[in-house]
């Protein structure tokens, strides 16, 4: 059931499991742990669509490099940030796992292998098809990509495209049905209660902008708030450890990493009769995929350098008129409603969307017959590949969230975001796109733009919205928040779900992994509390 | 003896100093300045334009080197220069294409303006468009 904080009389809630954050990995751990629990709560900020006075609870302090605002980075109400997620999804690679030589905070205490059936399930969540290890379409395009780029250090991979999964919207209707699921909307967790000499939380303290305060009491609790506001909460919490809660050693919120998003880089081909097809987004059944190049393991091992993904937008000779219609209203309704027909349903925006359509018919006729061309074998010249690089940042201290002054509109200390660019991964960066650059001159396929000036230009690298590593995994409590198990070091009960405890980020978006993670600590705490 | 006369002597001396002096002060000309027909024979293949103009003078300015080094290296690939030479367009832009992909195979490579380009088209942009 779904249920509202603010008109909540008692002062006390109870449940076996706590989950405060009602993201990917909250709703995903809520759904897994209902299976088993009879009274599972969700503790949800924000209401089921965006409140700018809740959203607002997000404004901090951007410190170091430059990046988006805090406020704008994230989403703060039912599905998280889910509600403006791209949909990219893979699996993080078996190297990101290994701990590398003369790789400082390398490695994860366990291997990619135990994760695999935890992905497996994850892909049902994300609704991007079935988990294969091989890819169709990674070996349709080996022949395109050798006819373009010549250059071992470069392979092919697959990104698959999720429709994309908004979580709150998708599994609104299963958590309403749930008798053993409550979800509780405008829920802010302004406290947590230590007991038992500091080895267990007795209680979390809820208050709502409206000024309702109750405790919830648990078993087990799980944050899940995501990799800034979750350094943020337990930085906060410190009554009881002054340093904050899990903050022992002072790594809560370090190891901040975000993908660097690099635009600028584009191919211009000098080949006409390129055949480009199998560079192009495909579809398997109703989920789309497409092929990127990568830096693999063995260059990644041999120079040192962190994992890259190279993604590949093909740009086409097309008339002024075509391209009018393709960035027009009616064409993305158009597209809408043919995606929700591909994947059986209509979609909750049926009529708006119709109505969009067809307010400009000639636009989507002009699509459809620039198609019917192509597929008659007209096809229009490749103009350039737009690329745009998406690099692994290495684990570093240094770069972190931190407490800032000011308080919110609930009182807790803003926070601060002290992300760092340092020039290990500017080089990883630089010479992805360089080895780019010669593998497609030695092909004589054309030349390439780089995105950056040099190594040192660092005006060109932006966030990719994934925030991860502020409460990093480790055995060692000296070297990580969390446990392999996901639980606050020296604390019993208290978890933490969701990309902050990502040890080492890869090169792949995070959802699908952070949704595979919190069916493994579902399983985990199945085994481990009492319903 | 007496057939060597002063006059005869005078005539003598210019006729072997004209020649040496031309061939001297050609190999002078030649070791400053870079031989036009070369230059000239390159140009016909890729003449100057303002992208030319604009990426050779960078690239001269970016790298502190000059054109007659660019020419140099040019001369030294005897493959381009003899199928300049033989004036077949097809053979030299081969050639010209061969190198660049070799240049980019052996990490050869300049960065103008972003653009990376091979070490031989930077030279011919040097020659033939700031040279």
């Amino acid at each position: 059931m779904i249920i509202d904080a603010r008109q909540i009389t008692d002062r006390e809630l109870r449940g076996s499991i706590a989950i405060i954050g009602g993201g990917a990995a909250g709703i995903t751990l809520a759904l897994e742990l209902g299976k088993q629990f009879k009274d599972v709560l969700l503790l949800e900020s924000g209401g089921l669509d965006l409140e700018p006075d809740t959203q607002k609870l997000y404004d901090g302090d951007v410190i170091g490099h430059d990046t988006a605002a805090l406020e704008t980075a994230r989403l703060r109400f039912f599905g998280g940030t889910t509600n403006h997620w791209e949909g990219k999804c893979a699996p993080l690679d078996a190297i990101d796992f290994e701990r590398l030589l003369g790789r400082p905070y390398s490695g994860w205490p366990f291997t990619l292998d135990e994760l695999i059936p935890f992905y497996k399930r994850a892909y049902s969540y994300c609704e991007i098809g079935p988990f294969r290890t091989t890819s169709a379409i990674v070996d349709r395009a080996q022949a395109a990509v050798k006819q373009m780029a010549e250059s071992p250090d470069l392979v092919a991979t697959e990104f698959r495209y999720s429709p994309p999964t908004r979580f709150g919207e998708r599994y609104r209707a299963d958590l309403r049905a749930s008798d053993n699921i409550k979800v509780c909307l405008h829920a802010n967790v302004i406290d947590i209660a230590v007991a038992d000499g500091g080895r267990e939380v007795a209680s979390v303290a809820v208050q709502t902008l409206s000024g309702v305060k109750f405790q919830v009491k648990a078993a087990a609790f799980i944050l899940c708030c995501g990799g800034i506001e979750n350094p943020r909460i337990l930085l906060n919490c410190n009554r009881f450890f002054p340093q904050g809660i899990g903050n022992q050693n002072g790594l809560v919120g370090r190891f901040f990493m975000d993908h660097y998003e690099v635009y600028g880089a584009s191919i211009v081909p000098d080949h006409e009769n390129f055949n480009y097809e199998p560079l192009a987004y495909h579809y398997e059944g109703a989920t789309r995929a497409s092929v990127a190049l990568m830096n693999p393991p063995d260059v990644v091992r041999r120079e040192g350098r962190a994992g890259c993904s190279v993604i590949m937008d093909l740009e086409f000779n097309v008339s002024e008129q075509l391209q009018k219609a393709q960035k027009s209203a009616a064409y993305r309704a158009f597209q809408q409603l043919a995606r929700n027909a591909r994947m059986g349903g209509v979609g909750h925006a049926l009529a708006t969307q119709g109505c969009t359509a067809l307010g400009d018919l000639g636009s989507i006729a002009t699509i459809l017959s620039d198609r019917a061309m192509a597929a008659l074998g007209h096809k229009a010249g490749l103009k350039s590949i737009t690329l745009r690089l998406e690099g692994e940042q290495l684990p570093n201290p240094d770069s972190r969230v931190e407490l800032i002054d000011g308080v919110d509109a609930l009182g807790m200390r803003k926070c601060g975001l002290d992300w760092k660019v340092p020039a290990d991964d500017r080089n990883n960066l630089y010479q992805t796109a360089l080895t780019l650059a010669k593998a497609v001159g030695a092909t004589g396929f054309g030349r390439m733009v780089m995105p950056m000036k040099s190594v040192d230009d660092d005006s060109t690298i932006g966030t990719s919205f994934h925030h991860m590593g502020t409460t990093r995994m480790h055995g060692d409590p000296k070297q990580g928040v969390v446990d392999r198990n996901c639980a606050i070091h020296g604390l019993a009960n208290f978890y933490v779900a969701g990309s902050s405890v990502f040890p080492t980020c890869g090169r792949v978006n995070p959802t699908l992994s952070i949704v595979t993670l919190a069916i493994r600590l579902a399983d985990y705490l199945k085994t481990k509390v009492n319903a | 003896m007496n057939r060597w006369t002063r006059r005869g002597l005078l005539i003598g001396g210019i006729v072997v100093a004209l020649p040496v002096a031309a061939i001297a002060g050609g190999k002078l000309f030649c070791a400053v300045r870079p031989p036009k027909s070369r230059v000239s024979l390159l140009q016909s293949y890729f003449p100057a334009t303002e992208a030319t103009d604009t990426l050779g003078a960078q690239y001269l300015e970016q790298s502190g080197s000059s054109a007659l080094a660019s020419l140099q290296r040019l001369e030294r690939q005897a493959h381009i220069m003899r199928a300049a030479e033989s004036g077949c367009r097809i053979s030299t832009m081969s050639a010209f294409e061969q190198a660049c992909r070799d240049d980019f195979r052996a990490g050869r490579v300049g960065c103008i303006d972003g653009w990376v380009l091979s070490q031989t088209e930077l030279d011919v942009v040097a020659v033939c468009g700031a040279g």
